[in-house]
C-alpha cells in the first residue's frame, strides 16, 4: 500500500467516525446481536450450544454490515461531499481503496463485537435453562461468520458505488440476500451459487455439495470481484 | 389548499420521485420474475415425476411465495413518500428541504399526512392490480397441464396480498414520520419482510407474536406457506394488522402535527 493510499484510508476513517449513522449502525448491530441471540437461546426448540445459537443469528446481523458498506460510499452523494473528496484526492482509485480499508476496519470491529456479544448473551441465556450447555461446535465457524459478515457487506459498498445513492443500494442488497435468495433456495439448487448462500458455508455446519467452505468462499469472492470491479471501473470513468 | 388538491399534489409529488419508479418496478417486476423462476422449477419437478423436489406443486403457491419481494417495493414506496420531504438539497443550491415548501403551501398538517397516505395507497393498489393477476396468469401458463387442481380461495388470497402490501406501505410511511430519515425504516422493514424476520423468531418464543402486524397480516395470503402453527385466520389477521396500521398512523399524525418540521 502506497503512502497516498494510507493517507486516503486515514481520511476515510476520520470521515466515518464523524458520521452519526456509522457508529449508530455499529451499536445497533451489536444491540441486535444481543436481543436476537437472547431470543434464539430462550426459544424452547433452539440449540443448546452458544456457538450454534450465534451462528443462527448471522442472517439477521448481515443487515448491519451491509448498511455499513452502503453508508461508507452512499453518504458522499447525499450532500455533494464527493466533490470535496475528489478535489482533495484526485486519484479516484486511491479514494476507493481508502474507503475499502475504512470499511474493513469498521465492519471487522462491528462483526467481531456483535459475535462476541452474541456468544456471551447466548451463554448467559442458556445457563438460565436447566439443560446442560454443550460446547462442541468448532470455534472456527465463528471466525468464518465474522469473515462472512465483513465480505457480504462489501457487496453493499460496491452497489452503493454503482448506484451513487444510499436507498437503492440498501434495497437491492438487502432484498437480494434476505428475500430473493431464500425464495430461490426453495425452488432451484442453483441458488447455492448466490453470494449469501455460497458464503454461508463459511459458518454453517452442513455442507451443500458440490460446494465446500473453501469453494463457497471463492464463489463469494468472485461475486465481490465482479461487482467491485464494475464499481471501480464506473467510479473511475464516470462523472462524480 | 382544498383537500382534493392536497391529495392531487401528494400523488404528483410521490409518483414523480425517481425512487418511486424503482419501488413500483420492484413491486411489479419482482413478483413476476420470482413467479417465473418458481414456476419453471415446479414444472421441471412435475415433469420429471419428482414433485417432492419443490416445497409445493401448485401454480398458486408459486405466486404467493413471491409476494415478499413485492412487500419490499411497498416498504420503499411508503418510506420515500415521507423521507424525500426531509432530504436536504445540496448545500450549493441552498440546502433546503421540501417539507418547508409543502407546509407553506398546505399549513394543515393532518391534511398533508392524509394526502400522503392516500397517494401511497393508490400507488400500491395499482402495483398490486398489475403484479398479482400477471403473476397468476404467468404461473398458470407455465405449469399449465401439469398442475394439480386449483385450490379454493385464490381470489381472496390475492386481495389479501394486495391489502397486505398496502398496510405495509402505510406502516412504513408512519414509521418514517417518526424517524424523518429513510435509512433506518428501510433496513428494519426489509429485514422483517424477509424469511428471517424478527417476528418469526419471536413466534418461537411466545404465541402472542401472532398478533404482530406482519405475522397477523401474512395470514391474509400465505395459507400453508406460513410456517407457524398458531396463525390467526385471514380475516381476524387482516383486522389486527389494520388496527396496528391505523394506530401507527394516528401516532404519526400527532407527532407530525406537534413537532417542528
Amino acid at each position: 500500500m502506497s503512502r497516498s493510499h494510507a493517507r486516503a484510508a486515514a481520511t476515510e476513517l476520520t470521515k466515518l467516525s464523524g458520521l452519526p449513522a456509522v457508529p449508530a449502525t455499529a451499536v445497533g448491530t451489536i444491540g441486535a446481536a444481543m436481543v436476537i441471540t437472547g431470543a434464539l437461546a430462550a426459544a424452547p426448540l433452539g440449540a443448546d450450544d452458544p456457538v450454534a445459537v450465534v451462528l443462527q443469528a448471522v442472517p439477521y446481523l448481515q443487515a448491519g454490515t451491509v448498511a455499513l458498506g452502503v453508508l461508507v460510499v452512499g453518504t458522499e452523494y447525499t450532500d455533494g461531499q464527493i466533490r470535496t473528496t475528489l478535489l482533495c484526492v484526485p486519484d479516484r482509485l486511491a479514494v476507493l481503496v481508502g474507503k475499502g480499508i475504512a470499511y474493513l476496519a469498521w465492519a471487522t470491529g462491528t462483526a467481531v463485537a456483535a459475535l462476541v456479544t452474541g456468544l456471551l448473551t447466548a451463554r448467559v441465556a442458556l445457563s438460565t435453562h436447566d439443560v446442560p450447555v454443550v460446547t462442541d461446535s468448532p470455534v472456527w465457524r465463528v471466525v468464518g461468520a465474522a469473515a462472512y459478515l465483513v465480505l457480504i457487506g462489501s457487496l453493499g459498498l460496491a452497489l452503493a458505488t454503482l448506484t451513487r445513492a444510499v436507498v437503492p443500494a440498501l434495497v437491492v442488497t438487502l432484498s437480494l440476500i434476505l428475500v430473493v435468495s431464500p425464495v430461490l433456495g426453495t425452488v432451484t439448487p442453483h441458488a447455492r451459487y448466490l453470494p449469501d448462500r455460497a458464503g454461508a458455508l463459511l459458518y454453517l455446519p452442513d455442507p451443500a455439495p458440490p460446494l465446500t467452505p473453501v469453494s463457497g468462499l471463492l464463489v463469494l469472492l468472485g461475486w465481490i470481484a465482479v461487482t467491485g470491479g464494475g464499481a471501480a471501473a464506473a467510479f473511475r470513468r464516470r462523472d462524480a | 389548499m382544498s383537500f382534493p388538491n392536497t391529495v392531487a399534489a401528494e400523488i404528483r409529488k410521490t409518483a414523480t420521485l425517481p425512487a418511486t419508479m424503482v419501488a413500483l418496478a420492484v413491486a411489479v417486476l419482482g413478483p413476476v420474475a420470482i413467479t417465473l423462476i418458481n414456476a419453471v422449477g415446479v414444472r421441471a419437478a412435475l415433469r420429471s415425476g419428482r414433485p417432492e423436489l419443490t416445497a409445493y406443486t401448485s401454480p398458486v403457491e408459486a405466486v404467493f411465495s413471491a409476494v415478499p419481494i413485492g412487500t419490499v417495493g411497498a416498504v420503499v414506496l411508503g418510506v420515500v413518500a415521507v423521507s424525500a420531504e426531509y432530504t436536504a438539497n445540496r448545500a450549493n443550491i441552498g440546502g433546503g428541504r421540501q417539507i418547508t415548501t409543502t407546509l407553506t403551501a398546505t399549513p394543515g398538517r393532518l391534511g398533508v399526512l392524509a394526502g400522503k397516505a392516500i397517494a401511497v395507497s393508490l400507488l400500491v393498489a395499482v402495483a398490486a392490480l398489475v403484479a398479482i393477476p400477471a403473476s397468476l396468469a404467468l404461473a398458470d401458463k407455465i405449469i399449465g397441464g401439469y398442475a394439480p387442481p386449483t385450490p379454493d380461495g385464490v381470489l381472496s388470497r390475492s386481495v389479501g396480498a394486495g391489502i397486505y402490501w398496502m398496510l405495509t406501505a402505510l406502516t412504513a410511511l408512519a414509521v418514517t414520520v417518526f424517524t424523518r430519515n429513510g435509512i433506518a425504516p428501510i433496513i428494519v422493514l426489509v429485514v422483517n419482510s424477509s424469511l428471517v424476520s424478527v417476528s418469526v423468531l419471536l413466534s418461537h418464543l411466545t404465541p402472542l407474536a401472532r398478533f404482530l402486524p406482519d405475522l397477523a397480516g401474512m395470514s391474509m395470503f400465505a395459507g400453508d406457506l406460513l410456517a407457524f402453527d398458531e396463525a390467526l385466520a385471514p380475516l381476524p389477521g387482516g383486522l389486527v394488522m389494520a388496527t396496528w396500521t391505523a394506530g401507527l398512523l394516528v401516532l404519526a399524525g400527532a407527532v407530525f402535527r406537534w413537532r417542528d418540521a
